[in-house]
Parts: C-alpha cells; structure tokens; sequence
C-alpha cells in the first residue's frame, strides 16, 4: 500500500508544485513588465 | 490564452477528479494486489511525456519551416513539460518495480532505452538554458528536438524488438486488461492528458512574458545608448 500511496502523492505533488511554480514566476514577470512600462511613462 | 487556460483547467478538475475515485473503485488484481494500481499513473505519464517531446519535434520543425519565434518558444515548453512528466514515469516506475520485481532498477531494455529518451531531452532543456535567445541555438534546438523523438518509437517498441530479454511487461492491448480495469486507466490517460495542456499553456503564456522581458531590457539599453 506504501508503494501506491507514494507513486501517486508523487506525482500529484510533483505536478502540483510545478504548476504553483509556473503561475507565480508569470504572476512574477507580468508584475515586472507592467512596473517597466509605467516607469517608462 | 484565457480561454485555452479556463477550458484546460475545467477539463483537468473534471477528469482529474473522475479518475481518482475510479482508482479508489477500480478491482484489485489477483496476482499483484493493490500495487498493480500503479498502472493507472505510470503508463499514462508515459503517454504524457511522449506528447511533450512530439510537441518539441513539431514546434522545432514549424520553427525551420517559418522562422517564427513562436514555434521555438512553444517547443521549448512542450520540451520542459515533456520532461517533468517523464521525470514522474521514471520516479512512479521504479516504485512499482520495487513493489513487484523486489528491485529499483535494472538494465532492461525497455528501461534503458527510456533513460536515454530522458537525458537527450535533459540536455535539450540545458542546451537552451545556456543559449537563450540566440536564433543559431534556436536552429540546433529545433534539429535535435527533430531527432530527440526518433527515439519515442524505439521506446515504445523496445520490447517487441528486444524479443524475450525484456522484464517490462508487454505494451497494453485490446483485451489485456481485467474487468473493471479499463476505466480507470482510459480516465488515467485522459486526466493525465488534461494535466500536460494545463501545464502547457501556462509555460507557453511564461515563455510569452520572458520573450516579452527580454524586448522591453533590449529596447531600454538601446534608449539609454542613444
């Protein structure tokens, strides 16, 4: 049973926190464009 | 953007949701138990990661043919999703091996050549890492992208074509599951699906922002030349 829970908390962790990681580095950089942009103005 | 965003996630929850309970429904197997539930993951991933690395291919093969930037950022985050998700079937693998074989890994043929599948597209990503924004890289990205996914067959057949020596077990056919078993591992594959075009609109919307970024600094070092 430990061998199925840890394949599947793997996976579902894994996908989980790269997908955090994907939305807060855009979040991140939409951040940086929008402050550049007023800067500019 | 928004919409391939909305509509992949509403894909994902539904299905994602869908497949857990199948699993948790799906009848034990008689020879393996409650590990050989693993299957409902594994090959899935596999799927998933293949569909990365033709994504990759494709994306690099439009790149050449049109020289549009584009392309070569989609092919770069089909690439990196690609591998996550081979990362997770060579994590998932082993652990069922483990349970099953009483070993990690071993030399199989099937195995090996999944390994090397890996590190090429490994590589790739470092490749791009280290050359970003240079359009010759782009190019030698896209051709080795190309020649990465020759290997997805060989993958796949590696076991027809390695005759007997292989420890992997056979790749799925019509009929080769147990009743009850073709549910959830039909959600598998769909729910896993629904996950890597989540996953990849929003590394493609990422790589949108950096090339983005990239224009805005470029343009400002031009103004502050001037």
């Amino acid at each position: 049973m430990s061998y199925l829970i840890s394949a599947y908390a793997v996976t579902l962790g894994a996908l989980l926190a790269y997908g955090v990681q994907l939305r807060v580095s855009a979040r991140r950089l939409r951040e940086e464009i929008t402050r550049a942009e007023s800067n500019r103005g | 953007m928004q919409q391939w965003k909305t509509w992949t996630a509403a894909a994902l929850a539904v299905l994602g949701a869908w497949w857990l309970y199948a699993v948790w429904q799906a009848p034990l197997d008689s020879v393996q138990g409650v590990i050989q539930k693993i299957l409902y993951v594994h090959p899935p991933l596999a799927f998933a990661c293949y569909a990365g690395f033709i994504g990759a291919a494709i994306g690099g093969a439009l790149f050449l043919a049109r020289g549009d930037e584009r392309f070569d950022r989609f092919a770069a985050a089909s690439a990196e999703v690609g591998v996550v998700f081979a990362t997770l079937m060579l994590v998932t693998g082993p652990i069922w091996a483990r349970g099953t074989w009483g070993k990690w890994w071993t030399w199989d043929p099937r195995l090996t050549v999944t390994l090397i599948l890996y590190l090429t597209y490994v590589a790739y990503l470092l490749l791009r890492s280290f050359t970003e924004g240079s359009e010759r890289a782009a190019r030698f990205a896209a051709v080795y992208g190309i020649l990465g996914a020759a290997l997805i067959p060989l993958n796949y057949y590696a076991i027809e074509l390695f005759g007997n020596r292989a420890l992997h077990p056979d790749n799925l056919g019509r009929g080769s599951l147990g009743e009850g078993m073709g549910l959830p591992f039909l959600l598998g594959v769909l729910a896993t699906f629904a996950a890597f075009a989540f996953l990849l609109v929003w590394r493609v919307e990422l790589g949108n922002l950096r090339a983005a970024r990239a224009e805005q600094l470029a343009l400002a070092a031009e103004r502050e030349d001037a």
